[in-house]
């Protein structure tokens, strides 16, 4: 048996090898791996929703504006200019000449109302793009190369969303030629690579696209030692993702825990880019009409009472900062006049506790709540350290006599489900993006994501009405209010400004990360 | 005949609990999705109709076994694409890597049972070897094969030869533990049986006796443990292949597990339902055809 045994192995090795052999590319170009941090649902921009998609399609596609990376304002992209009427109803967008798609279809008018057409349409099941689109109605073609957009209502994060790759504009060809299905596997776009294939859980390559001269003017000439491919792969697992990068299995790498980033900080052969992404920090937030969490001044206490500066030293190993409100520091509109509003302070946290009442008259060690002791639950999902985080809140409060169930769940769909049933006092959760209309499905009380169940129409008011402000000024001081609202009513526990750090190995040159942080502009990433 | 009976009843039996077992936990892994975009609940709530997710559970479920008699496994709520092809691009990664695994397995194992049998050094070796295989998990072991092969050896991806040896090492040596036990435990009752007392004293050489005497009783219950085997192979895909970056059935699992993606979940046991049980059909048969003490069991319809 044994014999046979050894036959049949020599054959499937003879057999694995021969379909290995036909399969190396023949060409040496200068390739190099890419590693993605999990394999995304799906990578149709104008359908799925993960930032992941866009690591690999920021590449592929333009948008008709940009974001510059350094000073974070609009520019051209695709749309050389573009207007805005008085009204806000009608954005006129005035499209460059001669740029053509991968597959050699030219870019016009029509290319762009064939992608608004198909993001909007029933038939696509879009999980984000369509809702970017905020109050969009349609759209006139006025000549070739010119296209007015259609609002029903003023919706000024409208241009914050036509420069992400959702948005992305795809060949109108490409669209018709593949069901909404099967695009995803044969995408088309005007971008600086162009997409070559995508085998689902395997691999995505991009190979560079020799004719892009439409780019964005921050692009600039493609440098010598220009990477010509991109192999994307997904490296889930992320104690291996060092190694990976070590053994040159990969050679860029999202994601690093801050614990392997800290150990390789005098490693020459790796350089790091940690990358601080803009939107809602990590944090903890309230369900404010469940006992203990319902009374503000617990809330406050709870803030108080986390040490927030040992977090982020020991959990993320000081790479991101101690968050203070319910956005970034790095996103438009933050108020930086809410630092320092709840310093760690334990026993400021253990009077005001007293002060509703909470204390330990029956000296079990556990503040008294009715018969039992004063409980709270946290719920979370095992990503961004949220376990290890939990833990060191679970041990501070319970110094002050507060006991701490912690709530591990899956994932997304199970976190939200447990949400759904109300049966918790902290649920973390953090999102992404730079224009800060992100907080509007948290904080409106109709909000989808509204996890911390606030019902205040006052809040509700500034917020509708912020997304519809022309003037920069007018919504700095709306956003500065929120935060202010959200930080004196204690409805989040910040913890830290999200910072992906993602390395590189040192023959790697030129990596650059856009406005929103998740995306690399890999145009002028070199390998020497 | 009998025997293919049962094999149907228990593919269906599985399809079934796990279709409704799978609707009992709540949540669906397209409203998350939607929700993650900045769909609002109305939005959400008509994309789940869309779907047939809010038809009766029966009525879902007769949609789903009339589908599948016609070979339709449906959609995956997380990927939108049919289930189908997610499976099929999938199958040959993995089945390749449970076979070369379970090759690498026997033979390792059968070696380190023999091996442990011996006195001396060796022995000790070998049921070191053994102990180890038993003990180590096996994201244990494939973290550690990463660490220590330290870019020797490239790993990721399924396109290069050599990027399936450490995956197919890591799985062999979990999987030669069991092998190498129950060989360990086979030689030592049968070399004290009276006919390899017979052989010993009639001077044949031990090496003989081990081989053609020894082994071929002994290894006749090795049989069944490799079938048994080979279907925690494919489980262990789910490990072996996040760890090592690979394309396969496993992650895919793991993927749509933690998504909470059903149709896909219930395509994954469908289809190790049917593995499992042809499995055990084949080793069945294989068993009496090498077992003459079964075939006669057979024949004399014991």
């Amino acid at each position: 048996m044994d014999k046979r045994n050894s036959l049949f192995f020599t054959l499937f090795i003879a057999f694995l090898l021969s379909a290995c052999t036909s399969s190396t590319p023949t060409t040496s170009l200068r390739t190099i791996v890419y590693g993605l941090t999990l394999e995304p649902s799906g990578f149709d921009p104008h359908i799925h929703q993960s930032s992941e998609l866009g690591i690999v399609l920021r590449q592929v596609y333009d948008t008709l504006v940009y974001r510059h990376p350094q000073t974070n304002d609009i520019v051209a992209g695709l749309a050389e200019r573009w207007e805005i009427s008085d009204d806000q109803l009608n954005y006129t967008f005035y499209l460059k000449r001669g740029v053509t798609f991968h597959d050699g279809e030219p870019f016009n008018a029509q290319a762009v109302g064939a992608n608004l057409d198909r993001i909007t349409s029933p038939d696509t099941p879009s999980q984000r793009a369509v809702f970017m689109l905020g109050t969009y109605r349609g759209y006139t073609i006025i000549d070739e190369f010119t296209i007015q957009l259609h609002l029903n209502e003023p919706f000024t994060p409208l241009l914050d969303s036509l420069a992400q790759v959702y948005l992305g504009i795809a060949s109108p060809k490409a669209l018709a030629e593949y069901s909404v299905n099967r695009y995803q596997f044969h995408q088309v776009g005007t971008g600086p690579f162009k997409f070559i294939e995508y085998t689902t859980g395997d691999k995505l390559v991009i190979r560079r696209n020799e004719n892009y001269t439409w780019g964005p003017e921050f692009y600039g000439a493609v440098p010598d030692n220009a990477v010509q491919e991109v192999i994307f792969r997904f490296f889930s697992d992320p104690p291996t993702r060092l190694a990976a990068l070590e053994s040159n299995t990969a050679h860029i790498m999202g994601e690093i825990p801050p614990a392997s980033a800290r150990a390789i900080t005098a490693n020459s052969n790796i350089q790091l880019f940690p990358v601080a992404i803009p939107g809602m920090p990590m944090q903890f937030m309230f369900n404010t009409t469940k006992y203990p969490t319902d009374n503000v001044v617990v809330r406050k206490a709870l803030i108080q009472a986390t040490n927030r500066s040992l977090i982020a030293d020991v959990v993320y190993q000081g790479f991101s900062p101690v968050a203070s409100s319910a956005l970034s520091a790095n996103t438009l509109y933050f108020n930086p006049q809410l630092a320092g509003l709840y310093p760690y302070d334990p026993d400021a946290a253990k009077t005001m506790l007293a002060s509703v009442g909470l204390v330990d008259a029956d000296e079990n060690g556990f503040l008294d709540a009715g018969e039992g002791d004063l409980t709270v639950t946290l719920l979370f999902a095992p990503w961004n350290f949220m376990p290890e985080t939990a833990q060191l809140i679970q041990q501070s409060w319970r110094e002050l006599g507060i006991q701490v169930v912690l709530e591990q769940v899956a994932g997304f769909t199970a976190l939200r489900e447990q949400v759904a049933t109300g049966e918790y006092n902290l649920v973390a959760f953090d999102n992404a993006g730079f224009d800060p209309q992100i907080l509007n499905r948290f904080y409106i009380s109709t909000g989808t994501s509204n996890y911390m169940l606030v019902q205040n129409v006052e809040l509700d008011a500034i917020l509708l009405n912020a997304v519809k402000e022309r003037s920069p000024e007018m919504r700095y001081a709306a956003y500065a209010q929120v935060q202010q609202f959200i930080m004196e009513n204690a409805l989040i526990l910040p913890i830290r400004d999200y910072v992906n750090v993602n390395a590189a190995v040192a023959q790697i040159g030129g990596l650059v990360y856009d406005s929103y942080g998740w995306f690399p502009l890999l145009y002028g990433v070199t390998l020497n | 005949m009998n025997r293919l009976f049962f094999a149907i009843l228990t593919v269906w039996l599985a399809v079934t609990v796990t279709f409704f077992l799978l609707r009992l936990i709540p949540g669906d892994a397209l409203s998350a999705q939607l929700e993650l975009g900045g769909a609002s609940s109305d939005e959400i709530a008509q994309a789940r109709a869309q779907m047939g997710l809010d038809d009766p559970p029966i009525t879902q479920y007769f949609r789903y076994i009339g589908g599948l008699l016609t070979g339709d496994l449906g959609y995956s709520l997380l990927r939108l694409i049919p289930v189908s092809d997610l499976i099929l691009g999938r199958i040959l990664p993995t089945a390749l890597l449970a076979l070369f695994s379970i090759c690498l397995a026997v033979i390792w194992g059968v070696g380190t049972g023999i091996l442990a049998t011996s006195s001396g050094f060796l022995g000790i070796l070998g049921r070191g070897m053994m102990t180890l295989s038993l003990a180590m998990p096996l994201y244990w072991t494939g973290t550690l094969l990463i660490i220590l092969n330290a870019g020797a050896l490239p790993y990721s991806g399924v396109d290069d030869w050599r990027a399936w040896l450490l995956p197919v090492i890591a799985l062999g040596f979990t999987g030669m533990g069991s092998i190498s036990r129950i060989t360990y435990a086979n030689i030592q009752a049968v070399k004290n049986m009276p006919f390899v007392m017979v052989a010993r004293s009639k001077g044949l050489h031990p090496r003989t006796i081990m081989r053609r005497h020894v082994l071929r009783v002994a290894l006749l219950p090795v049989l069944p443990v490799i079938s048994t085997q080979f279907g925690l192979l494919l489980g262990g895909a789910v490990i072996t292949e996040s760890l090592f970056v690979r394309v396969g059935l496993g992650k895919l699992l793991l993927d749509s597990v933690i998504a909470q993606d059903y149709p896909v979940v219930q395509g994954l046991v469908i289809l190790s339902a049917v593995v499992i049980t042809s499995l055990s059909l084949l080793t069945d048969l294989i068993a009496h055809l090498a077992d003459p003490r079964l075939r006669w069991m057979d024949n004399n319809h014991l």
